[in-house]
């Protein structure tokens, strides 16, 4: 069977590379599915989760993403994120403690400070953390 | 004649700078290890994204974003210095403080502002001291560079640069050539360098037939300038990270070099000392001899 071979890179390390059968992401625009021998492709992804098959209806892992692109050729799939944590490793009542906290921080925070923006980035990849825990 | 109670205090005293100088010569050692990993677990992320960036920038065609255009006129411009909290790493500190020093005062005498990002205790001591002005400061982190350091500093020259309030964003730092060597590295951030861009499609066009394929049809989502634009300032964060992270390296290394050789010279210097005081003390014994010797044949008179 043909596989593609998908990279889940950050900025500090490279996270995860494994043969696999589908990825899907969370593309700007909507969700992708990508196959092997899927056309080139580059797109932005928005804040969600990447899910990882190894056959049509398998799946084998599944991270929580945060910013980035992702890269199709043929046979690889790149997916750069700000982020990542695999869904595994998600502590549901860690992260809403963090959110209770990080909503507070924002609500005190100024309008148009660059804390806020920090605060506001963060609140956002909990979040995202949340729904990615939640939907398992 | 030097006092032999003297010179042995100084033995002691050199004995013991040694004994540090050699501590930290091994816990340097022992860090270069940990710093370089980071490199090499960072340079995956920064590779795929020059590539990508290539590869998008000759699909989109001649883009008009914002940091991608040269400023006509360049009357600000913006330095990053990358340096290290710490001290007693030979030349590590000083080769980039000198040379954006060097770079601010050209920069004034054409007229232009410069304007000088800190990163690095050693950096904000020294620009304070010769009343340059700082714009952003970062300590406390140069062993141990974060994203959000990255991040800040990239939000901050991008912002600048967009808005008109800096010309030009050089970032000056070490790179870690290897464990002994490190080379002083000055980069264009911003505008970004389309001539780099230009070189990695050719670069690229040479490797595997896999990434040519690339170069055809490839499908954006949402748009290539819309990738494009995205893309930029998150490739601008990835340089500033790479250097902050590369420097981290090459302080370590760095440091091990100069207190290697501080450590030789400790030792050099007691083999002499040590000769010294021999010399001295047997130069006592020999007089006190001759003394005792000189009185007895006196008596035997």
């Amino acid at each position: 069977m043909a596989s593609l071979v998908c990279d889940i890179v950050t900025p500090a390390k490279s996270q995860f590379s494994e043969e696999c059968y589908m990825v899907a992401v969370p593309g700007t625009g909507g969700h992708m599915g990508f196959l092997p021998g899927h056309a080139p492709l580059m797109s932005t992804l928005a804040d969600g989760e990447v899910r990882i098959f190894s056959d049509a209806s398998t799946l084998t892992h599944s991270f929580a993403c945060q910013g980035g692109y992702v890269q199709v050729t043929g046979e690889k799939v790149i997916v750069l994120a700000d982020r990542t944590m695999a869904a595994e490793d998600i502590d549901a009542t860690e992260v809403a403690a963090k959110i209770k906290e990080l909503q507070a921080a924002f609500d005190a925070t100024a309008e148009d400070s660059v804390e806020r923006s920090v605060v506001e980035y963060d609140l956002r990849w909990y979040k995202t953390l949340e729904s990615v825990a939640g939907g398992n | 004649m030097p006092n032999l109670h003297d010179l042995e205090r100084r033995i002691n005293s050199v004995n013991s700078t040694k004994q540090i100088t050699r501590t930290m010569e091994m816990v340097a050692a022992a860090k270069i290890r940990r710093a370089s990993e980071r490199v090499e677990e960072a340079t995956p992320y920064s590779d795929s994204m020059g590539e990508m960036l290539a590869n998008v920038a000759a699909n989109a065609g001649s883009s008009d974003n914002a940091l991608l255009t040269e400023h006509d006129d360049v009357k600000s411009i913006l330095y990053i210095a990358v340096v290290s909290d710490r001290g007693l790493a030979g030349g590590f500190n000083s080769n980039v403080l000198r040379t954006v020093e060097k770079a601010v005062y050209a920069a004034r005498s054409e007229g232009a502002t410069a304007h000088v990002v800190a990163c690095g205790k050693k950096a904000i001591s020294y620009f304070e001291f010769r009343k340059i002005d700082l714009d952003l400061v970062f300590k406390d982190l140069s062993a141990d560079p974060t994203l959000d350091e990255a991040l800040q500093i990239a939000t901050r020259a991008i912002e600048g640069y967009t808005a008109g309030e800096y010309d030009k964003v050089v970032l000056v730092y070490n790179h870690a050539k290897n464990a002994a060597e490190q080379e002083l590295r000055t980069e264009t951030v911003l505008p970004i360098d389309s001539d780099v861009l230009g070189k990695a499609d050719e670069a690229e066009e040479e490797s595997a037939a896999e990434e040519k394929e690339l170069t055809g049809d490839v499908i954006y989502e949402p748009d290539a300038e819309a990738v494009l634009d995205s893309l930029l300032p998150a490739y601008v964060k990835t340089t500033i990270y790479h250097a902050l992270v590369d420097s981290a390296a090459a302080e370590q290394a760095a440091r091990r070099t100069a207190m290697k050789s501080a450590t030789d010279n400790a030792n050099e210097m007691v083999e002499t000392l040590t000769r010294f005081y021999n010399r001295v003390r047997q130069g006592a014994i020999t007089t006190e001899i001759n003394e005792i010797v000189g009185g007895a044949a006196a008596l035997e008179e």
